[in-house]
């Protein structure tokens, strides 16, 4: 998803990529996140196919879901680190309670965020780890 | 559900999912029921009964994750951590090179 958008706002230029297996999650977040100017929000449904995206995309933050099939977020989370050493990786999951900080720390994510919070604050933690 | 009854009218599809045996159908349902929860968990802050929400909504999630493990096939990050853990490998796991995630994954 592309649009035009304000050159203003934070995320002027930005691209983000949202891996989610939900639809309608994936969707919700495009929203937050283009109506914030980032200018494209790519989509994956699993790990494996953010890999693939992420290495021709190379976005400049990924939010990232836990429970996917075929590659979850714990697995896809160090090949992401691999490819972009650099970007910042959100895990943005409904069950970050079962998961600790050095685990997924280990794994390459920067952030673990509850999938409970305001999507302004997932927008916040991405600025604030993109550096802006 | 903890004691075994419905609360809330969310809990609906999530009956449904438990009853499910197609696969295609099973999917179909845990996206749904997941799709609920992220809405509902949205507006936890503002329930009178934040608290018996809260559990149902720990109930639901908890056995989503068992019936996407177990109906669906997804990985679970319990193995992963395990295999990255306990194996003391690669720390970039890779599921199903690993005897420990080969026995986890053997019934896909």
């Amino acid at each position: 998803m592309e649009i035009q958008i304000d050159p203003q706002k934070r995320g002027f230029g930005k691209t983000i990529l949202v891996v989610d297996d939900n639809a309608a999650i994936r969707k919700q977040l495009a929203t937050a996140f283009l109506s914030d100017g980032f200018k494209t929000c790519a989509e994956a449904e699993n790990g494996q196919e953010a890999i693939a995206l992420a290495e021709q995309i190379k976005p400049d933050v990924i939010v990232l879901d836990l429970s996917m099939p075929v590659m979850n977020g714990m697995e896809a989370a160090p090949r992401l680190r691999k490819i972009l050493p650099d970007t910042p990786i959100i895990l943005f999951t409904l069950y970050s309670d079962t998961l600790s900080t050095k685990d997924a720390s280990r794994a390459g994510v920067s952030f673990v965020l509850p999938k409970d919070v305001p999507f302004r604050t997932l927008v916040d933690k991405a600025h604030e780890w993109m550096g802006n | 559900m903890s004691n075994g009854e419905l609360k809330f009218p969310w809990q609906d599809p999530l009956v449904e999912l438990m009853l499910e045996s197609e696969r295609e159908k099973v999917s179909e349902h845990a996206e749904e029921v997941e799709t609920v929860i992220f809405g509902r968990v949205h507006q936890l802050r503002e329930e009178s009964d934040g608290h018996r929400l809260r559990q149902a909504i720990s109930d639901a999630l908890s056995l989503l994750r068992t019936i996407k493990r177990d109906k669906l096939g997804f990985p679970d990050w319990e193995w992963t951590k395990m295999c990255a853990g306990l194996l003391q490998c690669n720390p970039y796991c890779m599921r199903g090179l690993h005897l420990l995630c080969m026995g986890a994954t053997r019934n896909y």
